[in-house]
């Protein structure tokens, strides 16, 4: 009976030794963790100075794409509000004559 | 309405969802005040009474229409030259979530022939309307390079190319467009 237990007790060992991870394998898994770090480091780098070399046209064109019927409307405020004041109604009724026509 | 909001501040990923029945919703309602409330809103407000007349109607709206099919068939040929693989269905059921702007210079049209002098030699009214009428011109022409770059896919030279050479056909259709009676022109 203790000899058959001794087995099964051998046997659990042997089979807890193996699923642990061998000095080999723990040199390699530490070399992996380390190497994707690093990766992941140097791109988001790369991507912050990506981001600071876009030009300045290139974000316009972000904002413009992003929110086009508010850009639309504020130039157009600009407009309207400097011509008129420069031009009064000779401006305004530019519109009118073509609009209406 | 919560697509028709998102069609409205995301146009670029509206384009690529397609949204067919908002596309064609918008064109519609543009089409519609165009040949239906307009002439309506002339006769019931309008300072020279102008008769409802049924068959001008129609025709405005059948032009509308056909005007709609055109520009389809020239973004849907212009893209092609350029490399686009898009088919011609595929114009015709996004174009038309570029016509926030249209729907509203419909409108704004509507309005400023019906009571025009509320308008004319008013600086603040006149400036209101200025202000709306070239908004809605820039909205549509950052919708058009939106239209061109991200859902047709043409960068670079190509999207020059094609905006140049839709630029022209547009300015065409929108002088048939006026030929035919229609106010804004369906494009």
């Amino acid at each position: 009976m203790r000899k058959k237990n001794d087995a099964v007790e051998k046997a659990l060992i042997l089979l807890e030794q193996d699923s642990l991870p061998s000095e080999q394998q723990k040199d390699r898994m530490l070399a992996h963790i380390v190497a994707t770090s690093e990766a992941e480091q140097t791109s988001s780098v790369v991507r912050l100075r990506q981001e600071k070399m876009l030009s300045g046209f290139d974000r316009l064109r972000q904002v413009v794409f992003a929110y086009p019927w508010r850009v639309a409307f504020a130039v157009s405020a600009l407009q309207a509000a400097i011509l008129t004041l420069l031009f009064g109604t000779q401006y305004t009724n530019l519109f009118l004559a073509f609009i209406g026509g | 309405m919560r697509m028709f909001l998102e069609a409205l501040n995301h146009p670029a990923e509206a384009l690529r969802v397609k949204p067919r029945r908002i596309a064609w919703l918008l064109v519609a309602v543009t089409i519609t005040v165009n040949a239906v409330i307009g002439p309506l809103m002339q006769y019931f407000w309008g300072e020279f009474k102008r008769e409802i007349d049924i068959v001008h109607m129609l025709t405005v709206a059948l032009a509308g229409m056909l005007s709609y099919l055109l520009i389809g068939l020239v973004l849907w040929a212009v893209s092609k030259l350029l490399g686009s693989t898009l088919t011609l269905m595929n114009h015709i059921d996004a174009w038309g979530i570029t016509f926030f702007p249209t729907m509203v210079c419909a409108v704004v049209v509507a309005v400023t022939e019906v009571f025009f002098y509320v308008f004319w030699n008013n600086s603040v009214w006149g400036m209101l309307a200025g202000f709306v009428f070239v908004g809605v011109l820039f909205w549509k022409t950052i919708l058009y390079v939106i239209y061109l770059r991200e859902f047709a896919g043409l960068k670079g030279k190509r999207f020059f190319g094609a905006f140049a050479l839709v630029g022209i056909l547009i300015l065409v259709l929108a002088w048939l467009n006026a030929y035919a009676g229609c106010m804004t022109p369906v494009l």
